[in-house]
């Protein structure tokens, strides 16, 4: 049986996964709304992360084979609410790898109401948040002593 | 009376000139507790002579009790950085929902103190962390025990005990999300929680240091005077991590700059001024004069602007002198003049001190500042139409020639180590393919380019399925009809960008005062100095201690 990761709030799921889109090679408009919905669904225990984790290598795979069908697996449904507004069904007729999790998306984004984690936090999968996290980290920028140094503020020791 | 331009109040100039006033939170929130009469109590205190130790501090409001869960430590010298990426401090604590079990304070034990590498539940509103001045803490545990009190010119130089390296809400590393507790009356305005969570812990430091001065001197020690108790805040280190933040929450930034820019027309609008506020102002001016003569920094631009500011006081204190309270519509033209006689400084000083004696016309504004950033782009706009929009609101982003290099020098990111937010060099360094989305002005020019490459009469929804690298511009754009004041107008990754003048602007809507810039990327700042203590928030002091002078000064 998978070991489960966390415990994660909404917010964390969403920063954290916003990047990971973003990192797979969405803009990052698209990852933020993207990343927004995947926090609300999780917290409402409504998402198949495995899913979730094949959509984010089908959009890399479509970045670097510069294949417009994968490049949109997630990108267009992330724009799912926006099309869900503009142009009702454009979303669904769309050529996407999963039309399933597209639509959930856009539902997540388009409902009203505060969405609460449970008391003890969300849960998720161990082997599917190794794969968030590992296009997570793809979006932070590997330190070096100079940016260190001169990258941010306060000194490395302080005496005051 | 109309509000202030946003092309001249979101400008970082002026942004970086920014004081606190009565609306800014911590002054919301202590005028809360007084009027709610919070009841606050120490439910266990076990510190040793060395001040180590677990500690739970309480808080009862009409309808829900917080409790602050402190684990005080030892920590060698060489290891004190108020960095991020610091690893250990001197103390670590919760704000937590309720009164924490004897099983929540042992879990808490195995992960407070790791901050960033601890996992959280949703029972924990606030993580964050402290370490002690150097210069100060010893300073006033040894004198007390000693029976003596501290001396005042280092307490005045230094300001606070302890100050915080982090402060931690809205469901990092597990703990809550703000979701859990908005509904609250207490927690619907901005940063309540956190801003909750540092008084708390600066009434901590202060019993800290007594029951250390107790424990060292016995009988002996000294009981530190009340009114540098009241002077001592708590100091913080502030880095880059604010200016992402406003960058991602543009309807809430929005929503403060409303308040206060309605709160200044207000008071502009009075047709005549009272006796009573005449003599708040010019009581607040005196204060702010005192406080200024303290107010000492090692930053030579801000030094030259601390003298320009004591100057420009002085042409305040005079028209007002002339104004106030027999002239009609004495605070408009008492801002006219200033904001023609006065450095920026000045202009945002007499902001500040204009809201001073209008609580009753202007407190109302700083309720309920709270705004949710989730919204979606009306696809159905045309381009023709958001172009228009674009060009009436973002001309100053347009008016930047991105050609040039110089106009996106630097990118901003995110570092691999503890996520510490951090400004690079585009072409030096590695990593602006990873840059946060920082450059709004260079996004909305290029957003720009593609809506004029389009018929104006295609519908928005459908430039952006062929080009949704536009998605993040376009809903800026959307955004900036109803929401005047939602974007800084300035590059914020051109050359010469000091983030320091974000970070200020957003502390001064904090409440914090005395702005130490210690380089363009970071700044020491104080907060709830001279703010009364739990046992005093009956007292006349509830109200007036933003800019708060030394002890004895205003005697």
């Amino acid at each position: 049986m998978n070991s489960l990761a966390g415990p994660f709030s909404i917010s964390e799921i969403e920063f954290h996964a916003t990047r990971a889109v973003a990192a797979a090679g969405a803009p990052f408009g698209v990852a933020a709304a993207t990343g927004r919905a995947l926090g609300l669904l999780a917290a409402q225990d409504r998402l198949h992360w495995d899913r979730v984790t094949a959509a984010l290598t089908a959009l890399a795979e479509g970045k670097t084979a510069a294949s417009m069908r994968k490049s949109v697996a997630l990108s267009a449904l992330a724009a799912g609410p926006l099309m869900a507004i503009a142009s009702g069904g454009m979303l669904v007729g769309r050529d996407i790898d999963d039309p399933g999790l597209a639509r959930l998306i856009a539902s997540a984004l388009s409902e009203e109401g505060a969405v609460l984690p449970p008391v003890g936090g969300i849960r998720i999968p161990e082997t599917d948040w190794a794969v968030i996290e590992a296009w997570f980290s793809r979006y932070l920028v590997p330190t070096s002593e100079a940016s260190r140094l001169s990258g941010a503020g306060a000194g490395l020791v302080d005496t005051d | 009376m109309e509000l202030r331009d946003p092309d001249r109040v979101m400008r970082l100039e002026r942004m970086g000139a920014a004081f606190p006033t009565r609306l800014s939170f911590m002054r919301s929130l202590v005028r809360r507790m007084a009027r709610e009469r919070w009841r606050f109590e120490k439910l266990r205190f076990d510190v040793d002579e060395n001040g180590f130790g677990t500690s739970v501090f309480a808080v009862h409001t009409p309808e829900w009790t917080y409790s602050l869960l402190i684990f005080t430590h030892d920590l060698p010298p060489e290891k004190r950085t108020d960095r991020v990426i610091a690893e250990a401090w001197d103390a670590t604590f919760n704000l937590i929902d309720g009164v924490p079990s004897d099983a929540d304070i042992e879990r808490l034990s195995q992960n407070t103190p790791r901050q960033e590498a601890g996992r959280f539940t949703q029972k924990e509103l606030v993580l964050a962390r402290a370490n002690r001045s150097v210069r100060l803490f010893e300073h006033v545990v040894g004198r007390l025990a000693a029976g003596q009190q501290p001396d005042i010119d280092l307490v005045v130089q230094v300001g606070y005990l302890m100050r915080t390296t982090a402060v931690y809400g809205n469901g990092k590393f597990g703990i809550a999300d703000r979701a859990r507790i908005e509904d609250r009356p207490e927690a619907r305005g901005s940063f309540q929680i956190e801003m909750l969570a540092v008084y708390m812990f600066r009434w901590f430091t202060l019993e800290l240091v007594q029951q250390m001065a107790r424990a060292r001197g016995g009988e002996d020690a000294a009981e530190l005077d009340p009114e540098t108790a009241r002077y001592l805040g708590i100091g913080n280190a502030t880095g880059l991590g604010m200016a992402p933040f406003l960058a991602r929450h543009p309807r809430l930034v929005d929503r403060w700059v409303v308040a206060r820019e309605t709160a200044l027309a207000r008071v502009r609008a009075i047709t005549s001024a009272s006796d009573a506020s005449a003599a708040l102002f010019h009581s607040a001016l005196k204060q702010a004069r005192l406080h200024l003569v303290d107010w000492r920094v090692d930053d030579v631009q801000q030094t030259e602007r601390i003298t320009r500011l004591k100057s420009d006081l002085n042409v305040i204190a005079e028209i007002a002198g002339m104004l106030l309270p027999g002239e009609p519509a004495p605070w408009d033209r008492l801002y006219r003049i200033v904001a023609l006689e006065c450095s920026t400084e000045g202009q945002e000083l007499l902001l500040s001190l204009m809201l001073e004696p209008h609580g009753a016309l202007v407190d109302d504004l700083a309720e309920d500042l709270a705004a949710s950033e989730h919204w979606q782009v009306d696809g159905e706009a045309t381009c023709g139409e958001t172009l228009d929009l674009l060009q009436s609101n973002f001309a100053w982003a347009l008016a930047i020639d991105f050609a040039d290099p110089v106009a996106s020098e630097h990118f901003w990111y995110y570092s691999e180590e503890k996520l510490e937010p951090r400004l690079g060099r585009r072409i030096e360094e590695p990593g602006a393919d990873r840059e946060m989305p920082l450059a709004i002005a260079r996004d909305v020019k290029a957003f720009a380019g593609a809506l004029q490459a389009e018929d104006p009469d295609t519908p928005l929804g459908a430039l952006l399925v062929r080009q949704p690298e536009h998605l993040f511009a376009a809903q800026r754009v959307q955004l900036s009809e109803l929401h005047p004041y939602a974007e800084i107008r300035d590059n914020l990754i051109a050359r010469g960008i000091r983030p320091i003048d974000i970070l200020r602007f957003k502390l001064a809507l904090f409440g914090a005062s005395r702005f130490d810039p210690k380089s363009d990327l970071w700044t020491r700042i104080s907060m709830y100095q001279g703010a009364p203590l739990p046992g005093s928030l009956d007292g006349p002091g509830v109200e007036g201690w933003s800019l708060s002078a030394r002890p004895g000064a205003a005697a």
